[in-house]
């Protein structure tokens, strides 16, 4: 049994679309006892996990902690240390790592980000603009002087729920046990004669049995930070992507000036892996398909392996076939199927208009936001060597074409008769800022508060 | 030199030399000076090479009696496209400077760069097993080809947008070798 109770919400069942806005608060905690008074007063408040059986509330409401904010609130060291380090570090010292170098590096990150200062992560989702304005007014006067907003990040669902670029995003999560096994075709487990089945759920929420532990008797339940924070928990990858879309529709102009007739639309579908609907290309590689249904069974339910192994119809660099391999990687996806992620992005900016191809000089990107029970294992393993690197699949050292390291030499070669190459990538993405994020239980949370944390 | 010490052209080479008594902290600290700048660098022939300071046994609690090394040891290993005796020249010469400052810290330093040469073979300690990954190719061959790879990208590049003939003329003037 889950204890969707004890669980935030959005994470093993996404709020979806169902809130226009989401705003993101970084506060930063100056004194233990009057940040704990202060977390006190919103446990309540928290939105959990449990199925809204009267409709969706107005507004919900989240929380996360750095490490320096678990600090910050008093949390004993011992219970610190009992913390993956990659967590202790936080994502600013894992730059090198991630390939935030160049107009990625964290000294050039947003103010308050990557320095230590981001203490708690506020989540707010709202229904309206004046939800949303009166919550965060609320918020905003509750906090006691040693409580101060850091920065602030609106995210807004963009026409058609796609993002910046103009794709259609977010169909591929994990499906897991007992939560989202509706998700399990294309979502789960590759197995045997295109069967699946769906993940545990230790692989994304702390205290559960995960894909090593579950059958095998003699294990223990998988590592967690020390009791009373070791349950109910999970880890948040939050990064503030800038996307330069001028940029990304120029240079896809350029290219496919020599591509195929020309095809714009199928050359931007062979980078992404989709068409910009979201209709898989291994499924359609010709065209999108105008019947495509995100949430229709089976929309998602594809392979690389037997359909598609030279990456005639999906790249083999393509962005969804580096993040999520399926069983591109070979052995029947038993490579990939502990590096899967819970994504929850969001976009925020203003659109460019369709069809400018020079920068208006607006900020606009993606918060990538995603949850993982081990940021190593699973959000970190997928940049480093999926993204930023092209050695697994035998692609030497291109890198993703979207999110690739500007200063790298890689390419992204389109599998075809005869095959087409696009150019070492431009800084199409840039990161803007980013933190590694506990996110308590609501028990764990209330002992955080209470100063009971270990 | 033994057979195992080889693979296709690829060599690998150990030597293990006791560390002068009172130089070990002196010899890490030079070592850990270099920083990203190594001078194996300069010796062009070195797929991978390092210097490690064994400080003592790692002891089994569990053990009865505890062992103790006499004293600190150097290694130096290296895999470098053969032979070894031109290698050797070439670390003795090419590297005289530091092998004063890392060598001349162990016991029986060598003087000259005769001695260098024999004072490490004297202490090779010889491969019970060498896997090269691809023990056919020079490091220059691999240097090359990643060129080679990157000046194919970029023509590759200019080339999707040039007619038959242009293309004919560019590839030939590119000249790959």
């Amino acid at each position: 049994m889950i204890d969707l109770a004890d669980i935030q919400g959005d994470i093993v069942r996404a709020y979806g679309n169902a809130y226009a806005r989401t705003t993101y608060l970084f506060v930063k905690v100056r004194d233990a006892e009057q940040g704990r008074t202060w977390l006190s007063s919103l446990v309540d408040r928290v939105t959990n996990a449990e199925p809204w059986t009267e409709g969706k509330p107005e507004t919900a409401l989240n929380l996360a902690l750095t490490c320096a904010g678990l600090q910050a609130l008093g949390v004993p060291q011992q219970t610190l240390d009992s913390f993956p380090s990659e967590f202790r570090a936080g994502m600013a010292d894992r730059a090198t790592l991630l390939g935030d170098t160049g107009p990625s590096d964290p000294s050039t990150w947003d103010r308050g980000l990557g320095t230590g200062e981001a203490h708690v992560l506020i989540t707010v989702n709202a229904l309206t603009d004046e939800l949303l304005d009166s919550t965060l007014q609320q918020l905003e006067t509750e906090m006691p002087s040693a409580v101060t907003g850091l920065h602030t990040e609106h995210g807004k669902v963009l026409e058609g729920a796609r993002e910046h670029f103009g794709y259609a995003d977010g169909f591929a999560q994990p499906a897991i046990e007992g939560a989202t096994e509706d998700k399990t075709p294309g979502g789960g487990v590759p197995l045997a004669e295109g069967r699946w089945r769906p993940l545990a759920l230790g692989e994304f929420i702390l205290g559960y049995e995960d894909e090593e532990s579950r059958d095998d008797p003699d294990r223990g339940l998988p590592s967690a930070p020390d009791a009373p924070l070791g349950r109910s928990g999970t880890y948040l990858v939050w990064r503030k992507l800038h996307q330069d879309v001028a940029l990304f529709r120029k240079s896809l102009q350029e290219a496919a000036a020599f591509y195929e007739d020309g095809d714009e639309e199928k050359l931007a579908a062979k980078i992404v892996g989709r068409w910009r609907d979201g209709t898989p290309l291994v499924h359609s590689p010709d065209a999108a398909d105008t019947a495509f249904d995100a949430a229709a069974p089976g929309a998602n339910d594809f392979r690389y392996a037997d359909a598609d192994a030279d990456g005639y119809r999906c790249p083999l660099g393509a962005h969804i076939r580096r993040s999520n391999p399926r069983d591109a990687l070979g052995w029947e996806g038993r490579l990939s199927f502990r590096h899967r992620m819970i994504r929850r992005g969001m976009p925020y900016g203003p659109e460019l208009p369709a069809g400018v191809t020079d920068d208006d000089g607006q900020q606009r990107g993606l918060v990538f936001a995603c949850f993982v029970a081990s940021i190593s294992r699973q959000f970190e393993a997928v940049q480093v060597q999926w993204l930023n690197d092209g050695n697994i699949f035998h692609l030497g050292h291109d890198k993703d074409f979207l999110l690739g390291d500007p200063a790298g030499t890689g390419k992204m070669t389109v599998q075809g008769d005869p095959p087409f190459i696009l150019g070492p990538q431009r800084n199409i993405v840039t990161t803007r800022g980013g933190e590694y994020l506990f996110v308590p239980g609501i028990t764990a949370l209330a002992a955080i508060a209470d100063g009971v944390a270990g | 030199m033994k057979r195992a010490n080889v693979s296709g052209q690829a060599c690998a080479l150990m030597a293990m030399t006791p560390i002068a008594p009172g130089e070990e902290p002196a010899l890490r600290g030079y070592l850990e000076g270099f920083r990203g700048q190594s001078p194996l660098a300069r010796l062009e022939r070195t797929h991978f090479a390092r210097w490690v300071i064994v400080p003592d046994y790692v002891n089994d609690p569990k053990q009865r009696h505890e062992e103790h090394l006499g004293g600190p040891y150097l290694i130096f290993t290296s895999n470098f496209d053969g032979p070894l005796d031109t290698y050797l020249d070439e670390l003795a010469a090419e590297l005289a400077d530091e092998a004063r400052e890392i060598w001349g810290r162990c016991v029986g330093a060598p003087q000259t760069a005769a001695d260098l040469k024999r004072y490490l073979m004297h202490n090779q300690i010889d491969t019970g097993f060498f896997y090269a990954a691809y023990p056919t190719a020079t490091v220059a061959k691999v240097r090359a080809a990643l060129g080679n790879r990157d000046r194919l990208i970029d023509f590759a590049l200019r080339a999707q947008s040039m007619p038959p003939q242009e293309l004919r003329a560019a590839f030939l003037a590119e000249g790959f070798a």
